[in-house]
Order: structure tokens, then C-alpha cells, then sequence
């Protein structure tokens, strides 16, 4: 078996689906490229990536994390509390640290008590919303200073900040699963957690770390949103997992873990945003986005599996 | 076989008593006969969904559409009968069939395709709701004639119609599961899909059965719901995906398939209709809810896990769960 060529060819089918979905997009949607649309399409690819990494890397050493969605909200809340009262260092402490505490849970119950991941995320998205929920009583904290509104708003150049805060942040994480021995570890625990452990790592002390980063990046991702929108509401990023799910299958993350990486993250964020993109452009009902999110993982993870198999079949 | 109804004093019933004593005794008129009416109509929609649910956690899946697929059948129901497009009669059967067939979908994609559950049901939550949000223009629907009623309030002998329908569902149900080859066979899939297979047993067809039926009662939980509110909205039943699963885990049918049945599930349904009713009487508002639920979810799962390995201290054991730095059990 040529491991390589295989693996040369199965990005091949990726990057020619890609190909062909900008040419339809091209085709079929009026005024796809012009310069504001193609502004709003990074902006969008960068902000689809940001909610994205803590699933994708929960996806690498083969669990899942349903709870980034609920767990930006709960710690958003939170910290706009603080940062629309002029503490905007306190707000980003308390959003981070928030997130983190709830992935670190999400980790423990999950390395510690052989809690599936699904069955412990699962929960979490709904104890995390309840709370958030239950903390707003259905209003809406808004109106924050200036200094706060820049992470979300602003533009350094012809760039908007959330796409250098999300580039930057793809750069550290790339530099930390392609360059340092945690992340090596990671791809190992992926794919294997008994070899793993035979190598001598401490698999469940990786599972917490991996689970808690999740979770910090979801109160991060819950920053920039809230920055971005100038107000922080309960109900926020309830369709987020749906939306990371569908960028990590899509960039080629497997869920059978191990498998993947970071550009092909980005890959599927800028799919998700052309797809997203063109359907609001063709004047298709918002809601709509629901059923093509759906739909949308259900073909890419069936085209995965199928290539697998044919590459498996010989 | 030692309990023909596969019931056992176990960890649920147990917590399901103590939730209920927990209440009585906290929450005012907890214990009274009008409240425990309102349990049981509270707890027969969740009922049907966790019926359909069980099976599919029997065989090793999952089905997270259920709350997305009763919130489709009951916007078609409402918007065909507003529409004045069908009798009511009629306008149910379509929505429980459109139900069906996603339930179909789902078993199909996931047994024929080879994807995991999780993803397919997950992808058909996303569908489901996706074409209730727009066939109903994101709007409340009422103000339809009100023959489904009878499914929420109707009462035979004194009895609440909807225990009624869910008793003789069970029935049947259990009838199905303990006294007949396909039922045996549900838990021979569960138990080891590969022996199954190999003992002749069609498990790709069987599996997709299951997620049919699964989603056949998610259709006709959705027309409870919609007999129940009076009112269709497309996101009204997102939840009952969540609580069914509790429901199903906490009665004590396991995640990995093979263990359990619709007589534990009862035992589940009920006890999360009593919490959630306590609570409510408690005045702790809905939100705070799923809070409670989920920890509950987690706590049915660490003590159905739990129990087999520790004994001793349960304070030194959870300390040396935690902190332990012994031997890394991965």
C-alpha cells in the first residue's frame, strides 16, 4: 500500500470539491466576488474557524465536544456583566476563566469517570445554557466601552480584527499540535488510546488538557462574538456545535480521531462560509441554514467514508 | 429469568423514591391526586419519544432528532389543518408518516451508509428543524379546530386518554421486546452486532427498523405535544431529545447497548416528570431545570458505572478518583 499517494489523492478530492463549489458559487450567486462580499466571506471563514478549534481538537484524540456552543454563552454573560461596567480586563479574565472551569469539568468526568463524551458534553450544553439562562432571566447586556468594541469591530488596515485575532490563534495552535511533543501526544491518544498509554502517556491527563483547552476557547470564541455584536444574550451560539461539527468533517478531521489538521480546519471554515454565504445571497430563508448545516455533515462524513472504504477495498 | 417484567429494585427506582419522598415533603401538594394527574400527562408525551428512544439505545445508537422531528410532525398537523387542507384525521396520519419516513432516513444513513449515529441524527435534528422554522415562517401556529384535544384531556373510565394510550403501548411494546423473535433479536444486536450477523440475524434491516419506529414515535409524541399546547412552533419540542435520553439512561437501559427495556424506561420517564414537576412547583423556573437535569444524567451514568468497581469510602474513592496519581487507568 502506497500510504502517501493515498493520502495525496484523498486531499485531491478535497481541494477539487472546494474548486467546484466556488465555481458554482461563482455561477449561481450574483455579486459573489465582489470586494465587500469577499470581505464578509473572511470574516466569516475566520469567525466559523474561531468556534471551531475546540471541537476540531476534541475530534483529534477521537471525543467530541457538544458543549462549546452553551459554554461560550454562560461565560459571555458573565464576563459582559463586568466588561459593560468598564472592567474589561476583569470581563476577558472572567470569560476565560469560566470556559476553562467548565472544560476542565467536562475533562475530569470524562478522564477521571469514563463518562462517554457525548453523554458528558451532551449534559454540559444544557447545564452550561441552563445557567446562562437562568443568570440573564432573558435580557441582554450591552453597551460596552471602546477599548472592547475594537476586538469585535474594527478594522487594522483593510483586515477586521477577528480575522487577525482568529489568524493568530490558528498560528499558536498550529504551532503547538505540528511543533511541540503535547501535540504529537495528541495525534497518538487519537489514535490509540492503548498504544498510548503502552508509550507511556498519561492519556487522561491529555483528555483534561484538551478538554479544558475547548473549553477556554469557547469563552474566547464567546468574547469575540459578543465584541462583534456589542451584546451578550442567553441564547447565543446555540447552533454552534452544529457549525463546528460540519467545518471539522469537512476540513477532513475524522471522527474516529487522530486524523487531520488545522489547514484542513480552515479548508472547511472557508467551505462553510461560501456555502453559508450563497445562501443568503440567493435569498433563501436564514432558517434554512439549519437544514443545509445538516445536510451538509450528513454528505461530507458519507463522501469521507465512502473514499475510506475505497481506499481500504484497494 | 427471574422478573418477567424485567423490573428490578435498582438504583432508578430507588432514586425515583427518594426524588418523590425529596418532594413531598419540600414542595406543596406535591402528594396530592390532582398534581399526580398532572404528572402523568406531563410524563406521556416524554413517554412515547423514550419508547422510540429506548429501542435505538438498545441496539447501540442514539437518535438526537426527536425533539426536531415532533416539532416538524406537529407544525405540518397545525399548518394542514389552519390551511383547512385535511380533516384532522387525515392531517395526522401525513405528519406521523413525513415523521416516519425521517426516522427511516436516519436508520438508512446510519446502517446502510455506515455513518455514526450521532452524526446522521444529528444532521436530521438540524434538517428537521430547519424545514419546521421555514413551512412555518418561524410563527406560531393556533387556532385550529380543537378535535386533537381529545388526546390530552379526553378521559375513559376516568382514566387520562393519553396514560391509557401509553399503557397499551408499553404492552405492546414489552410484548415485543420479551415474547418475540424480533424482540430477542433487538437485544442479540445490542448485545453484539457482529454475533448477531453471524447467527442470521438481519441486523442492518433490524437496525433501520428500530430508527423508523424511533422516529415514528417521536411523530406521535409530537401530536400529544401539539394536543397538549394548542399550538405548533417549530422549536417548542427542541429538549425532548435531552430528556429522553435521561430518561431512558436514568430507568437503567445501557449506553452500550444490549441492557435494558421500556419498563425501566417508564421508571425514568416518571422520575424526570417528577422532578421536573416538583421543581416547578418549587417555584425554580424552567431554565434551572436543565441544569438539574443534566446533572441528574451524569449522576445516573457515574452510578450505573460506578458501582461495579468501588467499594469502601465513597469519599476516599472519589478523592482517589480525582487526585489519585497511582497507576493511569487511560
Amino acid at each position: 500500500m502506497n500510504l502517501s499517494g493515498s493520502k495525496i489523492w484523498s486531499q485531491f478530492n478535497r481541494i477539487i470539491a472546494f474548486m467546484l463549489i466556488i465555481v458554482a458559487a461563482y455561477l449561481l450567486v450574483p455579486r459573489f466576488l465582489s470586494y465587500t462580499n469577499i470581505v464578509n466571506l473572511v470574516r466569516q471563514t475566520f469567525l466559523l474557524t474561531l468556534i471551531s478549534y475546540g471541537m476540531g481538537l476534541s475530534m483529534l484524540v477521537a471525543g467530541l465536544d457538544l458543549s462549546i456552543g452553551s459554554v461560550a454563552a454562560l461565560s459571555s454573560c458573565l464576563a459582559a456583566t463586568f466588561i459593560a461596567r468598564e472592567n474589561v480586563l476583569l470581563g476577558i479574565l472572567v470569560g476565560l476563566g469560566v470556559g476553562g472551569v467548565c472544560g476542565l469539568v467536562n475533562g475530569m468526568l470524562i478522564a477521571k469517570f469514563k463518562l462517554p463524551d457525548f453523554v458528558m458534553t451532551f449534559s454540559m450544553m444544557f447545564i452550561a445554557r441552563g445557567l446562562a439562562m437562568t443568570y440573564m432571566q432573558g435580557e441582554s447586556i450591552y453597551g460596552y466601552p471602546k477599548s472592547f468594541i475594537w476586538v469585535g469591530k474594527s478594522f487594522l488596515g483593510p483586515i477586521p480584527t477577528p480575522v487577525i485575532i482568529s489568524a493568530l490563534l490558528m498560528a499558536v495552535l498550529y504551532f503547538f499540535l505540528n511543533r511541540t511533543t503535547f501535540g504529537r501526544a495528541l495525534y497518538a491518544v487519537g489514535v490509540s488510546k492503548e498504544a498510548a498509554r503502552f508509550s507511556g502517556l498519561s492519556v487522561s491527563k491529555k483528555l483534561i488538557q484538551i478538554y479544558s483547552l475547548s473549553g477556554l476557547l469557547a469563552g474566547f470564541a464567546g468574547l469575540v462574538y459578543i465584541a462583534r455584536m456589542n451584546s451578550a444574550e442567553a441564547e447565543m451560539g446555540v447552533l454552534w456545535p452544529l457549525e463546528a461539527i460540519a467545518v471539522c468533517v469537512i476540513g477532513g478531521i475524522s471522527f474516529s480521531g487522530g486524523e487531520g489538521n488545522l489547514l484542513g480546519l480552515f479548508l472547511g471554515g472557508i467551505m462553510m462560509a461560501i456555502i453559508n454565504n450563497s445562501i443568503n445571497l440567493l435569498g433563501i430563508p436564514a432558517r434554512f441554514q439549519d437544514f443545509f448545516v445538516g445536510f451538509v455533515i450528513i454528505l461530507a462524513v458519507a463522501i469521507d467514508h465512502y473514499s475510506k472504504r475505497r481506499e481500504a477495498g484497494g | 429469568m427471574k422478573e418477567k417484567l424485567g423490573l428490578k429494585i435498582t438504583g432508578p427506582l430507588m432514586i425515583c423514591i427518594a426524588v418523590i419522598l425529596f418532594f413531598s415533603i419540600f414542595a406543596e401538594n406535591f402528594l396530592s391526586a390532582s398534581n399526580a394527574v398532572n404528572i402523568i400527562r406531563q410524563a406521556c408525551v416524554l413517554a412515547l419519544v423514550a419508547f422510540g428512544q429506548t429501542f435505538v439505545i438498545l441496539i447501540q445508537g442514539f437518535d438526537l432528532s426527536v425533539g426536531a422531528v415532533m416539532g416538524l410532525t406537529s407544525c405540518i398537523t397545525a399548518l394542514l389543518m389552519v390551511k383547512g387542507m385535511a380533516l384532522p384525521l387525515v392531517a395526522v396520519i401525513l405528519a406521523v408518516m413525513v415523521a416516519t419516513f425521517c426516522g427511516f432516513i436516519n436508520g438508512f444513513i446510519t446502517n446502510y451508509m455506515g455513518l455514526n449515529p450521532f452524526i446522521s441524527t444529528f444532521g436530521m435534528w438540524g434538517m428537521a428543524l430547519g424545514i419546521a422554522l421555514v413551512i412555518t415562517e418561524e410563527r406560531v401556529i393556533f387556532g385550529f379546530p380543537d378535535t386533537l384535544r381529545v388526546f390530552h384531556d379526553g378521559e375513559f373510565l376516568g382514566i387520562p386518554l393519553p396514560l391509557i394510550i401509553v399503557i397499551i403501548i408499553w404492552g405492546i411494546l414489552q410484548f415485543f421486546l420479551k415474547s418475540t423473535p424480533y424482540g430477542i433479536a433487538t437485544y442479540a444486536i445490542g448485545g453484539n452486532p457482529v454475533a448477531a450477523e453471524l447467527s442470521g440475524i438481519p441486523v442492518r434491516f433490524q437496525k433501520t427498523m428500530i430508527y423508523t419506529f424511533s422516529g415514528l414515535m417521536a411523530g406521535l409524541a409530537g401530536i400529544m405535544f401539539l394536543a397538549r399546547s394548542n399550538a405548533a412552533q417549530a422549536v417548542d419540542t427542541i429538549g425532548y431529545e435531552f430528556d429522553s435520553i435521561v430518561a431512558v439512561v436514568v430507568g437503567g437501559t445501557s449506553l452500550l447497548g444490549g441492557k435494558g427495556g421500556v419498563t425501566q424506561t417508564l421508571i425514568g420517564v416518571l422520575l424526570i416528570a417528577s422532578v421536573r414537576n416538583g421543581l416547578n412547583i418549587m417555584g425554580v423556573n424552567s431554565y434551572l431545570q436543565l441544569v438539574f437535569v443534566g446533572i441528574i444524567l451524569i449522576l445516573a451514568y457515574l452510578a450505573e458505572s460506578q458501582t461495579s468497581t468501588l467499594s469502601g469510602n465513597p469519599i476516599q474513592n472519589l478523592w482517589k478518583k480525582l487526585f489519585g496519581t497511582g497507576a493511569d487507568k487511560g
